[in-house]
């Protein structure tokens, strides 16, 4: 639906991303890096905010910055809502719907539509200015369905909500994307990625790092650090299956290669006739991954 | 052909916002100006006669021929030769306050941003807006000008005074837009380009931006206070067509300042 193919882009003397490829299809795909990895750009670039300065944007094989009739399967939700504080709810769905060239006989039905499914068609009268952070965040979000659009690029749409509004857009989001559009969402919030990460594109200093799902990503990864509760002394099977392990208070914390390599430690632990009470991975699998290739990126 | 269309649109769109966000404040701000001038220009018509308001007469007096020595006279020199130029002033103030309504809310507000992600070319976005600031200016001076220098104008001649020429009659109404949308361009420039030199303060009230956008109307306001018996026709018509020199330069700096990559840099 969406591709970027070998784009570089930036503003003034700054060149923010370099050499992007990828291609995104209907479902949810999260942008995450830290603040700086282009994820704005890219998302902007999507689009058709942004020129890019070298390679293309397609979206359904339309180049979107070539033809602007392409933007009308793509809609944007900017970091900031960029609602009018003096223009009501409905006022302002109505001059988005106007930018769009809606016929005005269908524009009533489409904004109460939007907002309905967003769940906020009783703030139509409210004046935007009034609005909180979450519910102007919602109602951009209705906007941006306003078009029926194929592409939806939601910029760290979460940012600045309390955590209960947070949750409800991570659920409007994930109901987005099963409508069948491709929805793409920036964030530098791990849980949050973790949360979405269907897809999870990494990005740092402008290049694309990783793709994939935080597992496949993990995969990638030298030893992980695990923290082990038993009944007993684990030293001696530690020794004998070549790990090293440190004692932090009541826990051992160990590395090991993988998945499979926690399930034979803990299967010698108990062979040995230790109990294990408790296996603790120290971070999130998406927070290993994410400081782990930003460190080999040099970004961290 | 297409292009033109899609701006139309978008021109429209960006209008029907800018009423539907200002509402009457729209015709009730330049009105209030138009009473405003009025009453500044007219308040020296009943203050002890001075050689400022004797000079204007005579400066008139040099297009309708020799005018009486009666409060009448004096009212009609204040508004025809003097009243363009304090129009000028507060459509510019007028002018600067819609480009921040239009222009600048827009970009500071990330709509800029979301617009550039509507089905339009980044021209048509820059046109759109253009043309819209543009007509709620003109709006604004049609305003401003029918209160303080035509119906005025139309008053006087009712209660005798002497007709105006045509030709000075259209420059006198016109000498007041130029300087308008010179207001609206730089205030929009400088608000899109260099929103750090916007933030320097002139005074305590009014910003650089701001300032700069006034300064042409205000010199000319200056000028016509001090050599109030200049012949008013060639006056007028210097300041139109320096108005009009004006407005093109502002336009070439308002298309400099219009570039994506800088607008978005911020």
């Amino acid at each position: 639906m969406l591709a970027f193919d070998g784009v570089d882009a930036g503003y003034g003397p700054l060149l923010v991303l370099r050499e992007v490829t990828a291609e995104f299809g209907p479902g949810l795909h999260v942008v995450l890096g830290p603040n700086g990895a282009g994820k704005t750009t890219l998302l902007r670039v999507g689009a058709g905010v942004l020129p890019p300065r070298s390679g293309r944007v397609r979206i359904l094989d339309q180049d979107v910055h070539r033809d602007p009739d392409a933007k009308r399967h793509v809609a944007y939700l900017p970091h900031r809502p960029a609602l009018h504080p003096g223009l009501t709810v409905q006022e302002n769905l109505e001059f988005w719907a106007r930018i769009l060239g809606m016929p005005s006989g269908i524009r009533r039905a489409r904004i109460e539509g939007a907002l309905e499914r967003l769940g906020v068609l009783d703030l139509a009268p409210r004046y935007a200015g009034t609005l909180s952070r979450g519910q102007a965040q919602r109602v951009a979000a209705a906007r941006a369905l306003l078009q029926g659009a194929r592409v939806l690029l939601m910029d760290e749409p979460t940012t600045g909500m309390d955590p209960e509004a947070a949750r409800t857009m991570r659920a409007i989001m994930r109901e987005m994307a099963r409508s069948g559009c491709a929805l793409l969402v920036s964030t530098h919030n791990l849980y949050e990625a973790s949360e979405l990460g269907e897809d999870v594109l990494l990005l740092g200093a402008g290049r694309v790092l990783a793709r994939g799902t935080a597992e496949a990503l993990r995969s990638r990864l030298g030893p992980r650090r695990v923290a082990l509760r038993v009944g007993g002394d684990p030293q001696p099977v530690f020794e004998r299956l070549g790990i090293e392990g440190t004692r932090e208070g009541s826990r051992w914390v160990v590395e090991v290669g993988g998945d499979e390599e926690v399930g034979r430690l803990v299967r010698v632990l108990v062979g040995a006739g230790l109990e294990v009470w408790e296996v603790t991975g120290l971070g999130s699998l998406l927070e290993e991954v994410y400081f782990g290739l930003m460190e080999d990126s040099g970004d961290a | 052909m297409r292009e033109l269309r899609d701006a139309g649109r978008l021109c429209w769109a960006l209008l029907w916002r800018v009423t539907r966000d200002q509402r009457e404040k729209l015709v009730l701000a330049p009105l209030g100006y138009g009473i405003l001038a009025l009453a500044i220009m007219l308040a020296p018509v009943y203050l002890p006669g001075g050689g400022a308001t004797e000079r204007l007469r005579e400066g008139l007096g040099v297009l309708v021929g020799p005018l009486p020595d009666d409060p009448l006279a004096v009212a009609l020199a204040l508004v025809v030769v003097q009243g363009p130029y304090l129009v000028g002033v507060l459509a510019s103030v007028a002018g600067a306050v819609l480009a921040q309504a239009t222009v600048t809310s827009e970009a500071t507000r990330g709509g800029l941003e979301l617009l550039l992600s509507a089905p339009y070319r980044p021209r048509e976005v820059f046109a759109a807006f253009l043309a819209s600031s543009f007509l709620l200016v003109a709006l604004s001076w049609a305003v401003l000008t029918a209160v303080a220098i035509g119906l005025p104008i139309l008053g006087l001649n009712w209660l005798g005074a002497p007709p105006i020429p045509s030709f000075y009659l259209g420059i006198a109404l016109f000498v007041p837009l130029p300087m308008a949308l010179w207001a609206d361009l730089i205030a929009s420039t400088v608000a899109l380009a260099f929103p750090s030199l916007g933030l320097l303060r002139v005074g305590t009230a009014t910003t650089l931006g701001q300032f700069l956008a006034i300064a042409p109307a205000l010199g000319s306001l200056l000028f016509v206070t001090l050599r109030p018996e200049m012949h008013p026709a060639k006056l007028g018509g210097a300041a139109l067509l320096l108005g009009v020199g004006a407005v093109a330069l502002g336009l070439a700096l308002f298309a400099r300042a219009f570039r994506v990559e800088a607008l978005l840099e911020g």
